[in-house]
């Protein structure tokens, strides 16, 4: 993410940023990246938040049930055995793609469980940042009734 | 919301469950309401490093459930855990390692 090497870079520059406060966001991207919550497809969500969307297939689990039958709660379970810095879920068959994105702080483990909604049968994929390289995973869920329109 | 926090060699577990309806842009609409969700959680070790950091859609389950782990903390240590939603509300919560 170029973005994210520009801030980084400008912070070792600027040795103030040690003593910015605590309370500052480091990345809440629904206000830092509006577009990105808007991208209808995986690959469009890809490339506003990682500036590519080519990926390798591996490293990156994802565990979900089989059949859901209430769309509004699947349990899920992510992880990456790799030292990403970020990871993020998209789902193709909900209104917008992103569903979130996670920053894996220096002793964060990228081990997540989350509960999501998805509107009907489809495969979530989560995509791991590594140096810049990203490694995906997938899963396809059966949803019986979809969780989107409440 | 309600935490569990647990160390086990040198690892620290977080359970947590935030109470929030979580209401979809779409569902809004149809009700007239205002869409809310939480949007951001940050989870800190002892009020200062941040060990857990995720920005979430209005695609998570009502009353948000997460779990992460991170390297280091000790019994009697705090995890801090603070959310906002869409519509600028924020809570705060704190739970003690076990």
């Amino acid at each position: 993410m170029q973005r994210r090497k520009f801030l980084s870079l400008s912070a070792g520059a600027v040795a103030a940023a040690a003593i910015l406060p605590s309370t500052l966001s480091a990345e809440n991207y629904q206000k830092t990246m509006p577009k990105l919550w808007k991208a209808k497809t995986t690959s469009a969500a890809m490339q506003d938040l990682f500036g590519t969307t080519t990926t390798t297939q591996g490293h990156v689990t994802v565990k979900a049930p089989d059949i859901a039958e209430n769309g509004a709660v699947i349990p899920i379970s992510i992880a990456t055995d790799l030292n990403a810095s970020t990871v993020a879920i998209f789902t193709d068959v909900d209104p917008d793609a992103c569903v979130a994105v996670f920053n894996v702080p220096k002793n964060g483990i990228p081990k997540y469980d989350l509960r999501i909604k998805m509107a009907k049968t489809g495969e979530i994929k989560v995509v791991a940042e590594v140096d810049g390289k990203l490694y995906i995973g997938s899963k396809t869920v059966k949803v019986t009734i979809g969780g989107c329109g409440g | 919301m309600r935490m569990m926090v647990r160390n086990s060699g040198g690892v620290t577990t977080v359970i947590a469950m935030a109470q929030h309806k979580s209401i979809s842009y779409e569902v809004a609409k149809k009700k007239s309401i205002k869409p809310n969700f939480i949007t951001y959680m940050v989870a800190k070790l002892n009020g200062k490093e941040i060990v857990y950091e995720v920005t979430m859609s209005q695609f998570v389950s009502a009353n948000p459930f997460i779990k992460f782990s991170f390297k280091g903390g000790k019994p009697g240590d705090t995890v801090t855990i603070k959310w906002e939603d869409l519509q600028g509300k924020s809570k705060v919560s704190t739970g003690k390692i076990r």
